[in-house]
Order: C-alpha cells, then sequence, then structure tokens
C-alpha cells in the first residue's frame, strides 16, 4: 500500500474525539481526494465501526481489560482490517461481540509474522460469531465442554492448514464474506479437522460428498433420526462428522457432511433448506455455485441477505465488486459521520454516492429509502423511484421486487384497480428475467396479495392475463405456477371462462406470440410443460383436461397387463427430463389406461418421473408400456420411488425391458414420486405409451 | 455477470487448476481399456483414485507408486488403471461401459476389484508414506478372494442348504461391505436354500435400522412385546450372524423394555449389547446409553444445556451452596433459553441428607425450599428430576432467589 506522510498517526477509540479531526479535514481535498490518504481512509473506516457497535458497547469493551485499548490501537489504524470487518457480511451493529473476538484472535496471534494474511479470516470468524445468520448457535457452541466450535480454535485451525498447504487453493484469495461460507459452519472445530484429514476429494466431487454418510432413518439401537438420542450414543465419544459417518442420517446429516467437508478444505459452501428436505452448495468459483443433494436453491443456512438463490446471487454481485463495495464503505461511513454532525444535506448526498458506487446493495437501498421516508415525497415520486428500482437491478430483480413491496402502499394505497393492475404488470415483466427458481413462487409471493389489493373480477382476470403474458415469455416454472394460481382461483371456483379469456389474451399479447387461435395447442402445449416444470398437479390436469379437444388421437388399443390395486395415476403429474418429439397434450393419456405419449431429447440417462399428490402408503405397483414404434430404444432401465423427492430408492431394474413392463411393489411401500430412467450406453431417445401406477 | 455456459465453465476450471488432469501416476492404464483386460485374463485388477491436487499427499503417493518397486507387494499384478478428478465427474463416469462400484471420499485411494471389475479391498487416504503398508494388506486381500471363489466353485456342485452354506462362506470370506453387494450369489442362496435354514438369506438381507422400521417400531406400537421378544431370540439362534447383527437385534428388545418404563431391563440388555464386544460400535455405544438412562446428571454450573437432557426422567444435581449459604426460603427458578426441559420433584441435599422437598406435581419450573439453619455454612446440592422433550434443545439458567 502506498504510503503518505501521517499514515501511521493513531486513531483514538473514542468516536466523539475522532469525529472532530475528520469534520477538520473538510474542504482539504474532495472526498474521493480524501478517500486516497490512509490515515483519512483509517479515521473514516474506525469512525464507522465504532458507530456500528454504538458509544455504550465499547465503552463497555474498553472496561472490560486494558488490552481492549492495545487491540483498537493496532486494529482501527488498519484500513485493509477495518474494511475487511466491515464488508464481512450482515452489519455488527449494536455490540461489540466482533470486536471481542477480534481482541481475543489478535492477542493470541497478532504477533506471529504472517497475522496479515488472514485479517480476512479473523473478520470473517468474528462475524459468524457475533452477526452472521448462525450466531446464537454458535455462540451456544462456544462454550460447551465436548466438541465445540471456538471463534480462536477456528482462526488457528484454518490458519494452520493453511500454512500446511492442506486447503484448496481459492482460499488464500477469499474476502471475509467469502469466506463466512468457510468458517460459518456449525460443526465443531474437532468435525473439520477430522474432516479435513478424512474427507479429501477433487472440487469437482464435494456436490456428491454428502453420499459418504449412509442415508439411514433409524439407528442400530432402533432410535429414529427424527429424534435427539439417534447419535446421542456416541457424541461424547466423537465429532459430529465422525459420528455421521459411522452411523448414518437422512438429508440433513447428510448435507451438512458435505458442506462441512468443503468448508474445511476451505471450500465456500452452504446447507440449504427446501421443503421437506435439506439440500447443498458448493462454491466453485465467484457466482459459480453448484448444487448436491438437489441444491443450490432454498433457504441458504449461511447469507448476508437471507432469501433463496436469487439473494445469494445478489450477494455475488455486490459483495464481488470489490473496488464498487470499497467506494460504497467510505462513501457510506462518511455519510454517517456527516449525518452525525448534522449536516444532511452532505450526508444525503454521500449516500447517493454511495448507492451510485454499489446500486444494488440492499442495506444501502433501504438506508436511502429511511431518509426518502423522512422527505414526504409525493405518490408519483415514489412511483418512479420504484420503477427505477425494477430497471436498475437488471435480472436481481427478486430482491427489488421486495424492496418495491416494502414501499408500495406508499404510491398504490390511492390508485385504482387499473392502475393497481399497470403496476402489478411492471412487477410481473420484472419477475419474468429473473434466474429460474423453484424457491420463488411468482403465484404466491405476487399474484395472491396482489389480487387481494383488486375490488374487481375483471381486474383479477386482468391481472392474470398481465401476468400469464409477462411469464409466457419468461421461465417455465414461473409460467407454471401463475398457470396454477389461475386455475385453482377461478377454473376451480366456476370462473373458467374468465381463465380461458385471460389465457387466451395472454397468448396473443404475449412478446413474439402469434395472434393466430390455431397456434393455441401450442401455446397449450407450452402451459403444459410450464405446469410440469413447475410440479403444479392441479394446473396439469386442468390444462390437460382444456385442451383436450386438441389432443392428437389415442394409441392404438392395447389390452393392458396393470399391477393389482387401483389405478392412482390418473390424477397425477408426469414430466421428463426434456422434451422433444413431443407432445405435451398426449402427456396426461399416458397416466392412464388410454394411453398416450411422452418423448424426451436422446440423452445418456433420460428419465419420466410420475407424482402421485399426496403419496400412497402401499403401492400396488407400475405399469411401462413402450411406444408402438422404435421399441428398441428403451434396453436397459430401471424405477427407483421416493417419499421426499430427493432421495431416491432402486423398486425394480432390467436388462431388456420388455414391451408392457410390470412391476409388483413389495407391500408396505409408500412412494410418492415414482421415476423410470433409461440406462444408455449413448444417448438415446425415451418414449413410452404408459406410466400407469397404482395403490392397495 | 455475464452466464457462462457449463462447458466454458468446466474449461475455465481445468484451466485454473491445470494439475487435476495430470494426478495420475504415469504408467497407469485408463479403467475402461484395464478392466477389459482383466476380464480376458482373468485377473485382479488395482484402481487408483487420484487427487485432490492441491494435496501434498497426493503428489506424494503419485510419485511413490511410479518410483522403481513402488507397487510394492501387488507388483505382480499388470493390470493398473487411474481415475482422476476429471474422470470421476459423473458426466464422465456415466461415459464408462461399465463404471466402478466403488466410490471413495477420502483421495487418495487404490482399489483391489476381480476380473468382473467387484472391488473387494479399498484402502483410502494413502499417502507415500502409509502406501507400502496398504499395499500389503490389498495384496494379502487376494488369496482371500480366491478361497471365496474357490468355495463359490464348491458350492456350485453342492445342493440344498449344503450349498447355500458354502456360497454363505464365500461370502463370508470378505468385508460385509463388499459382500453384501452380491446380490447374485444372494440369489444363489435362496435358490438353494429357500427356508433360509442355513441362516445366511437372513444375514446378507438384514438391515439393523430397516428392522427396528418395519419390525420393532410397528410390534412395539401394535403391543405385541411378548411376539417381538420370540423373534428376536429366534433370530439371536441364527449361528451365522456378526456380532453387530446381535446387538442390533437385542436393541429391539432393549427399545421394548423401554416402551414399557422398564428401565432395569432395558439397561440389562445393554449390557448383553456390550457382552458381545464391548469395542464394537454398539457396545461403545451402549455404555453411554445406559449413562443416558442410569445416572444423574451434574452441571458443571448453574446453566443447563441441550446435552444435559435425558429421555427419561432423571436427577439433576447442581451445587448451590453458594447461592442458598443463609437459613432461608428460596425460590429456584429454570429459566429457559431455548427449548423445554421438564421438572418435577426438587430437594435440597447437605451431606447426603435431604434437607428441603418441593414435590412439584404441576411440573413447574419454579420450586420453593427452605434451608434450615441447622444447614448453615455447610455444602448444599440441589437434585431435581428432569426429562427433556422435544430434541433435547432446553437449555437455560437455575435463577435462586432469597424470600425476604
Amino acid at each position: 500500500m502506498r504510503a503518505e506522510p501521517g499514515a501511521n498517526v493513531s486513531i483514538p477509540p473514542d468516536r466523539a474525539a475522532l469525529a472532530p479531526k475528520l469534520l477538520a479535514t473538510e474542504g482539504a481535498g474532495t472526498p474521493e481526494e480524501l478517500f486516497g490518504l490512509t490515515a483519512y481512509r483509517s479515521s473514516l473506516l474506525a469512525h464507522e465501526v465504532l458507530r456500528l457497535a454504538g458509544d455504550p458497547a465499547v465503552a463497555g469493551f474498553l472496561a472490560e481489560t486494558p488490552d481492549s485499548a492495545r487491540f483498537l490501537a493496532c486494529f482501527l489504524s488498519d484500513p485493509d482490517w477495518l474494511r475487511a470487518y466491515l464488508a464481512s457480511g450482515r452489519p455488527i451493529k449494536g455490540t461489540a461481540d466482533g470486536l471481542a473476538i477480534l481482541r481475543e484472535i489478535w492477542l493470541a496471534e497478532g504477533a506471529s509474522p504472517d497475522f496479515a494474511n488472514y485479517r480476512e479470516l479473523a473478520a470473517a470468524i468474528a462475524n459468524q460469531w457475533s452477526a452472521g445468520p448462525n450466531a446464537n448457535a454458535l455462540r451456544i457452541k462456544r462454550n460447551l465442554a465436548k466438541f465445540p466450535a471456538k471463534p480462536l480454535d477456528r482462526f488457528r485451525l484454518f490458519r494452520n492448514l493453511d500454512r500446511a498447504g492442506r486447503l484448496h487453493p481459492m482460499f488464500r484469495k477469499l474476502k471475509s464474506w467469502e469466506l463466512g461460507f468457510v468458517v460459518g459452519q456449525q460443526w465443531s472445530d474437532s468435525a473439520l479437522v477430522w474432516l479435513n484429514e478424512h474427507a479429501n476429494l477433487p472440487l469437482e466431487r464435494y456436490p456428491d460428498a454428502c453420499w459418504a454418510v449412509e442415508y439411514k432413518g433409524t439407528s442400530d439401537f432402533g432410535d429414529t433420526v427424527q429424534g435427539p438420542l439417534y447419535l446421542r450414543p456416541w457424541s461424547d465419544q466423537m465429532n459430529e462428522a465422525q459420528n455421521a459417518r459411522l452411523h448414518g442420517s437422512v438429508c440433513g446429516g447428510l448435507s451438512t457432511f458435505g458442506v462441512t467437508a468443503a468448508a474445511a478444505h476451505g471450500i465456500p459452501s452452504y446447507t440449504v433448506g427446501q421443503p421437506g428436505h435439506c439440500a447443498m452448495a458448493i462454491r466453485f468459483a465467484r457466482g459459480d455455485w453448484r448444487g448436491g443433494f438437489g441444491g443450490p436453491d432454498g433457504s441458504p443456512h449461511i447469507y448476508v441477505w437471507q432469501g433463496n438463490i436469487h439473494y445469494i446471487d445478489l450477494m455475488e454481485a455486490v459483495f464481488g465488486d470489490d473496488a464498487g463495495l470499497d467506494r460504497a464503505l467510505l462513501w457510506q461511513a462518511r455519510s454517517h459521520l456527516l449525518r452525525d454532525a448534522g449536516r444532511a444535506d452532505a450526508a444525503d448526498a454521500a449516500l447517493a454516492a454511495a448507492v451510485k458506487a454499489s446500486p444494488l446493495h440492499l442495506d444501502l437501498r433501504r438506508e436511502e429509502i429511511a431518509r426518502m421516508k423522512e422527505k414526504n415525497l409525493s405518490s408519483p415520486q415514489w412511483a418512479a423511484y420504484a420503477d427505477s428500482l425494477l430497471k436498475e437491478f437488471g435480472k436481481h430483480t427478486h430482491p427489488a421486487i421486495d424492496l418495491c413491496r416494502e414501499i408500495e402502499p406508499l404510491f398504490l394505497s390511492a390508485s385504482d384497480d387499473a392502475g393497481k393492475v399497470a403496476w402489478f404488470a411492471k412487477i410481473h415483466q420484472a419477475a419474468a428475467r429473473a434466474t429460474e427458481s423453484w424457491a420463488w413462487d411468482a403465484a404466491e409471493q405476487l399474484l395472491a396479495p396482489q389480487a387481494k389489493q383488486l375490488t374487481s373480477a375483471a381486474a383479477r382476470e386482468s391481472l392474470l392475463r398481465e401476468a400469464l403474458a409477462a411469464h409466457l415469455g419468461g421461465n417455465g416454472s414461473s409460467f407454471g405456477k401463475v398457470l396454477e394460481w389461475g386455475v385453482k382461483g377461478l377454473v376451480e371456483r366456476g370462473e373458467g371462462d374468465a381463465f380461458g379469456r385471460a389465457f387466451a389474451a395472454a397468448v396473443a399479447a404475449a412478446p413474439n406470440a402469434n395472434p393466430d387461435p390455431q397456434k393455441m395447442k401450442e401455446a397449450y402445449g407450452k402451459a403444459i410443460l410450464a405446469a410440469e416444470a413447475a410440479r403444479s398437479v392441479p394446473a396439469f390436469q386442468a390444462l390437460s383436461k382444456a385442451a383436450a379437444p386438441l389432443v392428437p388421437a389415442a394409441p392404438s388399443p392395447l389390452k393392458l397387463d396393470l399391477p393389482p390395486g387401483t389405478i392412482v395415476s390418473n390424477t397425477a403429474i408426469i414430466y421428463a427430463s426434456s422434451s422433444a418429439w413431443d407432445d405435451p397434450l398426449a402427456h396426461l393419456g399416458v397416466l392412464g389406461e388410454s394411453g398416450g405419449a411422452i418423448h424426451t431429447k436422446d440423452e445418456a440417462t433420460p428419465s419420466i418421473t410420475v407424482e402421485i399428490p399426496g403419496g400412497v402408503a402401499n403401492l400396488g405397483g407400475v405399469l411401462l408400456v413402450k411406444n408402438d414404434g422404435n421399441q428398441h430404444r428403451l434396453k436397459r432401465v430401471k424405477v427407483s420411488r421416493s417419499t421426499d423427492g430427493a432421495t431416491w430408492f432402486p423398486l425394480a431394474e432390467s436388462a431388456d425391458m420388455p414391451r408392457q413392463w410390470k412391476i409388483e411393489a413389495p407391500p408396505g411401500t409408500a412412494a410418492r414420486w415414482l421415476k423410470f430412467e433409461a440406462l444408455n450406453e449413448k444417448p438415446e431417445f425415451c418414449h413410452l405409451r404408459n406410466f400407469i401406477v397404482t395403490a392397495k | 455477470m455475464i452466464p457462462v455456459p457449463a462447458m466454458i465453465r468446466t474449461l475455465l476450471l481445468l484451466l485454473a487448476y491445470p494439475l487435476a488432469a495430470i494426478a495420475a501416476p504415469a504408467g497407469f492404464g485408463t479403467y475402461q481399456d484395464v478392466r477389459a483386460a482383466a476380464k480376458a485374463g482373468p485377473s485382479d485388477f488395482v484402481v487408483f483414485y487420484a487427487g485432490p491436487d492441491w494435496r501434498p499427499e497426493t503428489a506424494g503417493v503419485v510419485r511413490a507408486l511410479e518410483a522403481p518397486g513402488g507397487r510394492g507387494a501387488l507388483s505382480r499384478l499388470t493390470g493398473w488403471a487411474s481415475l482422476t478428478a476429471v474422470d470421476l465427474t459423473e458426466e464422465n463416469l456415466k461415459k464408462l461401459p461399465e463404471r466402478p462400484d466403488f466410490s471413495p471420499y477420502d483421495l487418495p485411494a487404490l482399489a483391489l476389484a476381480d476380473a468382473d471389475g467387484r472391488t473387494f479391498a479399498v484402502a483410502e487416504g494413502l499417502t507415500a508414506a502409509t502406501l507400502p503398508q496398504a499395499l500389503k494388506a490389498l495384496a494379502a486381500a487376494i488369496p482371500v478372494r480366491e478361497r471365496r471363489d474357490a468355495l463359490f466353485e464348491k458350492a456350485k456342485s453342492a445342493k440344498g442348504v449344503g450349498s447355500a452354506k458354502l456360497y454363505g462362506q464365500g461370502l463370508d470370506q470378505l468385508p460385509f461391505r463388499f459382500s453384501a453387494a452380491r446380490k447374485d450369489i444372494l440369489t444363489e442362496i435362496k435358490k438353494a436354500d429357500p427356508d433360509d435354514a442355513s441362516g445366511y438369506t437372513f444375514k446378507y438381507t438384514f438391515s439393523a435400522g430397516g428392522f427396528h422400521e418395519s419390525v420393532t417400531e410397528k410390534m412395539i406400537a401394535e403391543k405385541k412385546h411378548a411376539e417381538l421378544f420370540s423373534l428376536v431370540d429366534r433370530h439371536l439362534r441364527n449361528p451365522v450372524l456378526l456380532p453387530a447383527q446381535r446387538q442390533a437385534l437385542l436393541a429391539a428388545k432393549m427399545q421394548a423394555y423401554r416402551s414399557l418404563d422398564d428401565i432395569p431391563k432395558a439397561v440389562a440388555t445393554l449390557r448383553e449389547i456390550i457382552r458381545i464386544d464391548p469395542q464394537s460400535e454398539m457396545g461403545v455405544g451402549a455404555v453411554q446409553y445406559i449413562r443416558l438412562l442410569t445416572e444423574p446428571v451434574r452441571l458443571a454450573g448453574l446453566e443447563w444445556e441441550s446435552g444435559d437432557n435425558r429421555p427419561t426422567w432423571l436427577p439433576m444435581v447442581a451445587d448451590v451452596s453458594a447461592k442458598v449459604a443463609e437459613p432461608g426460603t428460596y425460590q429456584i427458578e429454570f429459566r429457559h433459553r431455548d427449548g423445554h426441559t421438564r421438572f418435577r420433584k426438587a430437594a435440597l441435599k447437605s451431606g447426603g441428607r435431604q434437607i428441603a422437598t418441593d414435590s412439584n406435581p404441576n411440573e413447574s419450573n419454579k420450586f420453593t425450599l427452605t434451608v434450615p439453619q441447622s444447614a448453615k455454612g455447610r455444602p448444599i446440592e440441589l437434585w431435581v428430576e428432569s426429562q427433556g422433550t422435544g430434541w433435547f434443545a432446553g437449555r437455560g439458567e437455575i435463577v435462586v432467589t432469597k424470600e425476604k
């Protein structure tokens, strides 16, 4: 770093003393020029750190031990360390806990010659144990008598592993916010050490590392994994990783093992909650998260901003822009300094500069909104601001829409139905730009609350039309969810005509859509595929039935050799790994005796899956029938079953599938999903005439 | 960020970590070629699972294997294949006509497979220092595999239960994890011995977790304890079971006794599990299980943690001498921070003698206890019956207040 006069000025650990000194430099240069001076930058960031902690917390911290002052003298004059601390994730606000952790690490290890290399690591640990999303759990684990998770031990652990070359090379480049996904794992320090020693894989295999642990719901002692005793007989004898590896677990334990194994090698990772499941994600590079066990989407358990994969993507965009974030932190700190000094206009200008430096930073945007609320803006001004948010956030529209919803009442409450529908249409157009995320339900989270704000049935029909038109041009999943909402909200309430009108108008109005009514079949095909992508049983069923007059003729009759039980697949949904030479309107027929057709692309392992709503406790069996033509394409095949949609158990396998393959399930076999896979030596098409499921 | 197609991303990744492609020892063949040659032989072959490339150990193992005589005790085998980080991606594994049946999670690793590609011995987490010993151990598995195959051959010409026993003895030669995967042999055993007089079908289809889920839990729920005991006893008479399988069967009895609240018999059953093999996973676990069912929980201070919760009512003991030093009436509150722990019947004890009690039939978290004059200045312990609930998340602090 460039040295300049005054760079080593000692900085008082007292905000009241620091502020006048900083303010006295006003006019000595432009803010940007001042930011270029190490002494100014240190002082400004130091002021911000002390301000965030709060004066009472800092006073208490200083009173605890004389070492606090010694530590602060070093920390507050180190702009890189201050930057690492301020950019470590969720703001460490209203507490000196983060400073206390840094003090502990600095007192124990600050004198080591390579300590400067590990300031980002120390900052990440300080964040995770004080403000991070799992800070409470980590604080509890800190005090455990056996297998604790202690900040200083964790610092030493990663520092020592790095020194020994036992971490992935990416570790050395990670900043504090990224290191949070390494050090913030909740298993004990000894579990991390054990995993570093015993779970060594190439980076590419860590998304599958969960499978080192046997999937097992009941222990050898007969205790269920859904209770506290499953691993308890060994939990005082061995760390969590050893315990899981030796005694098995289910999705939560498997994913935690895989994630912690990666983290133990310095690779950022997170477990992620999904409905009835826990999956995982491993980060291969900045912005490149790869899922394991059904990840990376859902609700990540480590984050800067809570949410789904869209919020992880936003974090990558904001925090991954090192230069932008640097400027934003400095401008934000300056804004706080000036506001505290009563210079509101200058503070607002500094905040605007911070937002300009990092326009997608949610904390800055929330601060900006808070300031705007103090100014009593008019409805049109708020509407224009909301509009600008949608535009500026580009593909990160989910967080932008969430921000907009916080201010919607300020410009929408006085609006009539037409005005509201016009705004909601913009929301859906923005939502359609977002990357695919099954965890963001455009219907439940957007359409449903929007519809509640409308007063007439006609307005709700218009809303559905706008939403369908927007999502028809977007990703398939959201389109399917909107369709499902339309089916549930209108068709199932006897307003099928309104749904039909909205659907037809949306198809006609959608970008690139052909208004020719003859193209309705194509639109229905897309809608059915979207319903399948959204895994929406009601939308799939309703659309398939609505499209019945357009369905091609059923295949020639065939005497079926059905398994025992009653057919339950005719109320189900079917979907394939891909679609080619395929008529989605014929999918529904596959689930019943009349037959239909479903056709994938040529793939090594194409699959076709059926989901029975609610599942069955006693599966009768499955009948799979090949299409009339090209029957040679299906040879080695297998059928698996699942009750959670993520964990699959084999049901049957055939080296040479017959035309009709009847599988009888063992008594008491539970299933909700049934997956048919072709195991091809080289890519091949997969197509079925029937996929019938029975239950006893 | 500009979206990068998956293929380009993989390519960039490979460029970023170029060692990934060169971590295989020189002179090793591809998995596909070596396996085909072994089948034609027929002969055993070795698979080297390379990586991870940044670990110092990996390069050491590769160098050791490349050195003259580096293949040690396995040098007489000619088929040596390597699978690198790139080969081991799911995408590339799918391309193999026959993929390896073993997936190690601690690399570098070596696996020994028979001519049919079935793994029968492995060594994981290798270093240059552990390699010679690992090679010896793998080589020692070859005559065992030969014995196994000889028994299988003998079994083919035998009939009925005799044939099943020979197949079973063949399976018994190698570690259970590999033998349990031999569904082809299991089919032969079932064919030869449909009533399982040999016990081998049960042995090689038994899953402890599966047994507890489909039998133990169900029979306990249906109050068929006697039937469960008799079923377990019948299985325990199977002479070919592994110690771990016997222990798991006994655990079914232990759970049945627990469900009847007969803790002494549950503990006696756990002691049987320990007797079978005290050093085994179940043996070690049973010692801890007995503690969980019988021993008072002694707190280090005036706080309890989730680990202090127990599945059954047991005393929780805390030294409260400093807080109840003076005679008088005290309110003692178990203030939760998380979860819920149940509390009932509290007592103060001094010198092993009870000096105050509160029966607390409604399981309140607050107790009122009076310290008599006679206890003044003596060490005093709080004994309270407690039981965990749910996930045993209950934790908190014990707050002692003297009434005015």
